[in-house]
């Protein structure tokens, strides 16, 4: 400010002399100081009006758009510590005679704060716009006066909406974040973020300055690149340790989240939208699944090895047990051999050549040479697993002992198909030997044949054939995938 | 057959099932071999030094401890040793990963493939 200015320049006088209207309320919206410019423009006296609260100076009906209008209006600057506008308000004031005088205001309400930044007070300027909105009235003219009250309108449900949308957020049971900047600023955080991270403090601050923990668990680096690159970055199950509010203790954290970069309308990424839920839950209680299976597989296991054990204790004690030993352990080592394989595959499901590969190895050994595979493969239920796979073991046994395994020149194909066309999808095996001995039928009865016969896992639209062909023997098998 | 790496060699067996001690005894015995078994951790150390076995063969979990320990000793010594167990296979701790284990139940040929493949993994 230029010295010569001074002596007659202080800003409250040149603010009390202005021709524009000026009022100062107090938090309680008491009257703590006024301009005449606005005591004219009230048609009051300056004494009437200082410390009488705003609302009992100038009565209108609570319910009123008009106190709804200005007592919004000043309620927002208390709680926001800014400015606020309206546009067009319709307020009627006192005559000095006691009738009522209608009257439009546009206003702006501003902060004043003490020392501290305390708001303490509430500048008001408002102008009496009454005559020009008449004159647009008399005009039947839907210009200006009406515009201002469709902004008014329009503001006042934006902010509605806006205020809805930060309660959404807010409320929102998965966390979600706003990080600015190439340094990742807080912007946003809401009640599930700032839970996961021990109600820290976050706005404002960068994530290496909040959460100084994740940098090296390599989350400030994912962030780096999904700024840089504008590639989304989604992870699943994703362990991290977090500390405390206090920093003194750590604790894992399994998160399903993703970092969408939000581009501004130059193209470039200027923050990142970190989305996600906490699933830690779901993920101790996946371990603890995966630990009660491997307990009770391992005991199924130990089970299954005892059984072996007492076979070979039992079987040798009797004349002629020998034979019988090895026809019952190779078969309980084909319900082992398909037992493990679906342990590995956590009793969910097998592959179907699998299976096939495994029974046979079981029980052909080297003979596995002479065995051909082909055709589609599939996923088979637990079920049908352990059913195919006693049935190959059935089938290699017998064609080891009379049929297209028990000689060289031998072979077997199996080939598979599955059809999806009914109401569940069936799968087709066909064991076919060729270059084998003739076989007599009778010398194929007992246990194997049985089961096969019987069909695969009891269910109805299971079958299985046993032809003994020309060639060699021929076994189709159709079950349930599942 | 692979079964003839047991024809006269000393095996160790530690297994603290008796029924399942016996089962694998024998199948060894069966093949040739001069088994030595024990149930317990003490005596199956103990034994190492006495016996100087060839082989070895080891239950993972013996009386609610692990095996972990005598296997070490047995790698230090260059004696082939497999660990035989009903839990997964590869569930080890990292230091005992390469060591073959075969999943009860188990027949003799897979112990003998496992054993063949400790023994050319110690002579490489």
């Amino acid at each position: 400010m230029s010295p010569g200015f001074e002596p007659f320049a202080s800003a409250d006088r040149l603010i009390a002399a202005s021709p524009n209207p000026y009022v100062v309320f107090d938090r309680q919206f008491d009257i703590a100081w006024l301009n005449d410019a606005y005591a004219r423009v009230t048609m009051r006296e300056e004494a009437e009006l200082i410390g009488r609260n705003l609302f009992e100076a100038f009565p209108v009906d609570p319910q009123s758009d008009s106190y709804r209008q200005l007592s919004g209006s000043l309620h927002r600057v208390l709680d926001s510590g800014e400015r606020d506008e309206i546009a067009l308000m319709h307020y009627p004031i006192e005559n000095p005679d006691g009738s009522m005088q209608s009257r439009y205001w546009s206003a702006t309400h501003s902060p004043l704060r003490d020392a501290a930044g305390t708001v303490v007070h509430i500048l008001q300027h408002t102008v009496d716009v009454t005559e020009l909105h008449e004159l647009r009235t008399l005009r039947d003219n839907a210009g200006l006066v009406s515009r201002a009250r469709a902004v008014e309108r329009s503001s006042v449900e934006v902010r509605e909406q806006l205020a809805r949308m930060r309660t959404m957020v807010e409320q929102a049971p998965g966390f979600v974040a706003i990080v600015a900047g190439e340094h990742h600023r807080f912007e946003l955080a809401n009640a599930a973020y700032r839970r996961l991270v021990g109600e820290r403090d976050l706005l404002g601050k960068t994530v290496v300055e909040a959460m100084p923990e994740v940098i090296d668990q390599g989350f400030v680096d994912v962030l780096d690149g999904v700024f840089r690159s504008g590639e989304p970055f989604a992870g699943k199950a994703v362990q991290v340790r977090l500390s405390n509010e206090a920093g003194d203790a750590e604790q894992d954290r399994y998160l399903d989240f993703i970092y969408q970069p939000i581009t501004g309308p130059d193209g470039k990424v200027g923050a990142i939208f970190v989305q996600g839920y906490d699933v830690t839950d779901e993920v101790r209680a996946d371990e603890q699944q995966r630990i009660l299976i491997n307990e009770l597989n391992h005991r199924v296991k130990n089970t299954l090895a005892i059984v072996k054990g007492l076979a070979m204790q039992s079987f040798r004690a009797v004349a002629e047990g020998e034979r019988a030993y090895k026809v019952f352990n190779q078969r309980l080592d084909a319900l082992a051999a398909a037992h493990s394989l679906l342990t590995e595959r956590k009793w969910e499901a097998a592959r179907l050549f699998e299976v096939v590969g495994r029974a046979l190895r079981a029980t052909a050994g080297a003979r596995i040479d002479h065995c051909t595979v082909h055709g589609e493969d599939s996923e088979l239920g637990p079920q049908t697993a352990v059913a195919l796979a006693m049935l190959i073991h059935e089938l290699a046994t017998n064609a080891i002992k009379y049929g297209a395994l028990s000689v060289e020149a031998g072979a077997v194909d199996i080939a598979t198909s599955i059809d999806t066309s009914g109401s569940e999808a069936l799968m087709r095996l066909v064991w076919r030997e060729h270059g084998g001995p003739l076989v007599a039928v009778p010398a194929y009865t007992g246990f194997g044949t049985k089961l096969i016969r019987r069909g695969i896992a009891n269910r109805c639209s299971a079958d299985a054939t046993l032809e003994f062909a020309a060639g060699g023997v021929v076994c189709t098998i159709v079950a349930a995938v599942r | 057959m692979s079964e003839a790496i047991f024809n006269q060699r000393r095996v160790l067996v530690l297994e603290d099932e008796p029924i399942i001690a016996m089962l694998v005894e024998q199948m060894l015995e069966d093949a040739g071999a001069l088994v030595d078994g024990h149930a317990t951790l003490a005596s199956a150390e103990a034994a190492i030094d006495r016996l100087c076995p060839d082989m070895a063969i080891l239950d993972v979990n013996i009386h609610n401890e692990t095996s972990y320990a005598i296997a070490a000793r047995l790698a230090e010594l260059r004696i082939p040793v497999i660990f035989a167990t009903g839990y997964g296979i590869g569930a080890h701790p990292e230091a005992f990963a390469q060591i073959p284990t075969v999943s009860k139940p188990y027949d003799i040929s897979e112990i003998a493939a496992a054993l063949e493949q400790a023994i050319s993994h110690n002579t490489t």
